[in-house]
């Protein structure tokens, strides 16, 4: 148990003995390929003044795009909590046939090109798809709208909880679910006082990482959008759309969103690292 | 008023395990293991690693179901009861404590997750906790995490979490595996009196024969998910029925020989101490062990002596017999030294006790007979 803390010791170990050339390279090349172009970001949403800037955030159809992608990102992550948390459970504390399938299954939207995820759905659900005859009788519509949006969403970003979660859940075992069981507890009380105590951390962890994506997928939901303005465009297709109508502030405004978003997942994952790492030890 | 709380042994509760199957896959772990346990008992399932042991405890336990057979326990079947309801005790050798959860709020898990109907009062609970907190010898450490505790201590913590629910039966899987050998030594101890007040129904599995031979009033020996034999400590020790229980307790020498006339022979080897059986001539082995065998030096003697080596009080002898076997005797170590016994040196051997098995024995997979199992007398050590 307490091995798991020596990684730890070993990162720390001094800086001096690393050459002063390789830390400068380092510091360079971040400079150069991240602040770098983070900088023109804020540089190019400002370069019309504030008051442009303003008057861009609060631009009708960009305003829509933020509330469609908090929507989003509030329907996708708890559903794909649940899934992950309910995957992790099943893979890890039962024996069952398939369970290796499952295992692969989970991985093929990291596999899977976001584009490919797309029009995957389209060839589904779409007008001329496989269920779209279907649909359309039934009166139903799932292309180029927020659902399908919703959809691909959900499937490009499921597999980030279970994938963090089944590794910590595979070195913890069974036993003290077992034990809980001898002790007298329900399946739920086992669940909510046993296992979830010992996976908090990389559940809120899996979470963040999902949401960030959740928020960012830009490949899969062009597809399945349609674009429609005010619609069905999320941030980053409303970036993507400014910028094609030659209105660079514009995109560039909606892009500081997206990388206010991306700042506060970093400072959270920052955060729950050191958490799930200082759990690791039990 | 607070009721008395650790008020075990109030009832009598009896194992009776029937004819248990299970299999792994292809793979058989139990073949048939019939066993009463009786009330107030601790007993030990010996055995090597895939001997079934830990799945026997496990089926007790309701944490594994037989492929076949029943576990009765006062009369009742519990094949059917899911594990929440048959109130064991189960330590795990690894502790398995709640690393969220203080000592004192692990101790109380099973407290707590009782039916509000069932649930003690939070004094009651409260009390529990101080009362096994000191049972355990642990008082002060109520509020600490278990990662803040030794190996000891945790395990100590796991034992008063399975006693607070007030068990039927305590079962402990390889209690002391995980554990330094001084530490190891000291909890078993504390247990053996622990087992003394309490009194419960306690199955302990362990594949240190030591551990079994000290602590428990039973020891049952199981290979390859069958029981070989089933015995007090002494019983199996200095009459075990197979080959198989003799080569697990004490690592005994093993020495092909002839049955003539009843007397076994074996080249290079004094048997004379050994008694005549009633059986017919052929072939059997001669199982000693290495406390039994003694070693004079003897420049015409037909064993040669490889090595000595010391280990406190004993001197442990590696000889070559004149066929090419080889053979180990453990003398004392003054005794050695009187004798002047060191590597090169002929000597002559002697077997002065040892136990006989005739030829079909040498597999160890059948069951003993009266007629192919005798014991042996017993020949003073000079």
């Amino acid at each position: 148990m307490a091995i798991s803390h020596q990684p730890d010791s070993l990162l720390q170990a001094p800086p001096s003995k690393a050459p002063r050339w390789l830390i400068g390279a380092g510091i360079v090349l971040t400079a150069l390929f991240i602040v770098g172009p983070l900088l023109i970001i804020f540089d190019q949403a400002l370069a019309k003044g504030l008051a442009v800037f303003r008057a861009n955030l609060l631009h009708a159809e960009t305003l829509h795009a933020v509330w469609l992608t908090v929507v989003t990102a509030l329907v996708v992550v708890p559903l794909n909590i649940l899934f992950g948390v309910a995957a992790a459970w099943a893979i890890t504390k039962f024996e069952f046939p398939g369970k290796k399938l499952l295992l692969t299954t989970i991985d093929i939207p990291f596999s899977v090109s976001p584009i490919v995820a797309g029009v995957c759905y389209l060839l589904l659900y779409g007008s001329n798809g496989l269920f779209g005859p279907w649909l359309e009788a039934m009166d139903v519509r799932v292309m180029f709208t927020v659902p399908a949006i919703m959809l691909v969403t959900l499937f490009v970003t499921s597999p980030f909880v279970a994938r963090e979660l089944i590794p910590l859940m595979q070195v913890q075992g069974r036993d003290q679910e077992e034990v809980a069981a001898t002790l007298g507890a329900s399946g739920w009380q086992i669940f909510r006082r046993v296992t979830l105590p010992n996976i908090k951390w990389a559940l809120l962890y899996g979470a963040v990482l999902c949401n960030a994506r959740a928020m960012g997928e830009f490949g899969a939901v062009s597809v399945v959008s349609g674009n429609i303005r005010g619609q069905t465009n999320t941030l980053p297709l409303q970036v993507q759309l400014l910028y094609h109508d030659y209105n660079a502030t514009g995109a560039f405004a909606a892009a500081t969103i997206l990388t206010l978003l991306a700042f506060v997942t970093l400072i959270l994952k920052a955060w729950l690292e050191r958490h799930t790492r200082g759990q690791g030890g039990h | 008023m607070v009721r008395p709380l650790l008020s075990f042994g109030a009832y009598p509760v009896t194992i009776d395990i029937q004819s248990l199957y299970k299999r792994f896959g292809t793979q058989p772990v139990l073949r048939g293991v019939d066993l009463e346990i009786g009330d107030g008992e601790l007993v030990a399932l010996l055995g090597a690693s895939g001997s079934g042991k830990t799945t026997l405890l496990r089926i007790l336990a309701g944490l594994e179901y037989p492929d076949g057979g029943d576990v009765v326990v006062d009369g009742e079947s519990w094949i059917a009861k899911p594990t929440q309801a048959r109130k064991v005790g189960f330590v795990f050798q690894h502790y398995a404590l709640f690393g969220h959860l203080t000592v004192a709020e692990n101790i109380a898990f099973g407290l707590r997750v009782r039916d509000k109907k069932q649930r003690p009062d939070e004094a009651t609970i409260q009390a529990k906790i101080k009362e096994l907190l000191d049972l355990i010898q642990l008082s002060a450490l109520g509020g600490r995490y278990p990662a803040q505790l030794s190996g000891g201590q945790r395990q100590r913590v796991a034992l008063a979490r399975a006693l607070a629910i007030e068990p039927a039966v305590l079962l402990l899987d390889e209690p002391f595996g995980a554990l330094d050998a001084g530490v190891r030594k000291d909890l078993r101890h504390w247990l053996r009196d622990l087992h003394k007040r309490l009194g419960m129904t306690t199955v302990f599995v362990t594949h240190d024969q030591e551990e079994a031979l000290e602590l428990a009033d039973r020891v049952v020996i199981l290979n390859e998910g069958r029981i070989e034999q089933i015995g007090t400590p002494e019983e199996v020790y200095d009459h075990p029925a197979t080959p198989y229980v003799l080569r697990f307790l004490g690592g005994a020498n093993e020495l092909p020989g002839r049955l003539r006339a009843g007397r076994i022979e074996v080249e290079g080897l004094d048997t004379t101490a050994i008694e005549r059986i009633a059986a017919g001539d052929g072939a059997a082995s001669l199982f000693v062990r290495p406390h039994d065998v003694d070693a004079l030096p003897a420049d015409d003697g037909s064993a040669s002596i490889r090595s000595v080596f010391i280990t406190g009080a004993q001197a442990h002898v590696e000889l070559t017999l004149a066929g090419g076997k080889q053979l180990a005797a453990e003398l004392r170590r003054d005794v050695a030294r009187a004798r002047g016994l060191k590597a090169g040196q002929r000597v002559r051997l002697k077997a002065m006790h040892g136990r006989l098995f005739t030829a079909p024995h040498a597999a160890a997979a059948s069951a003993p007979t009266a007629s192919d199992a005798e014991d042996i007398a017993c020949i003073a050590r000079p």
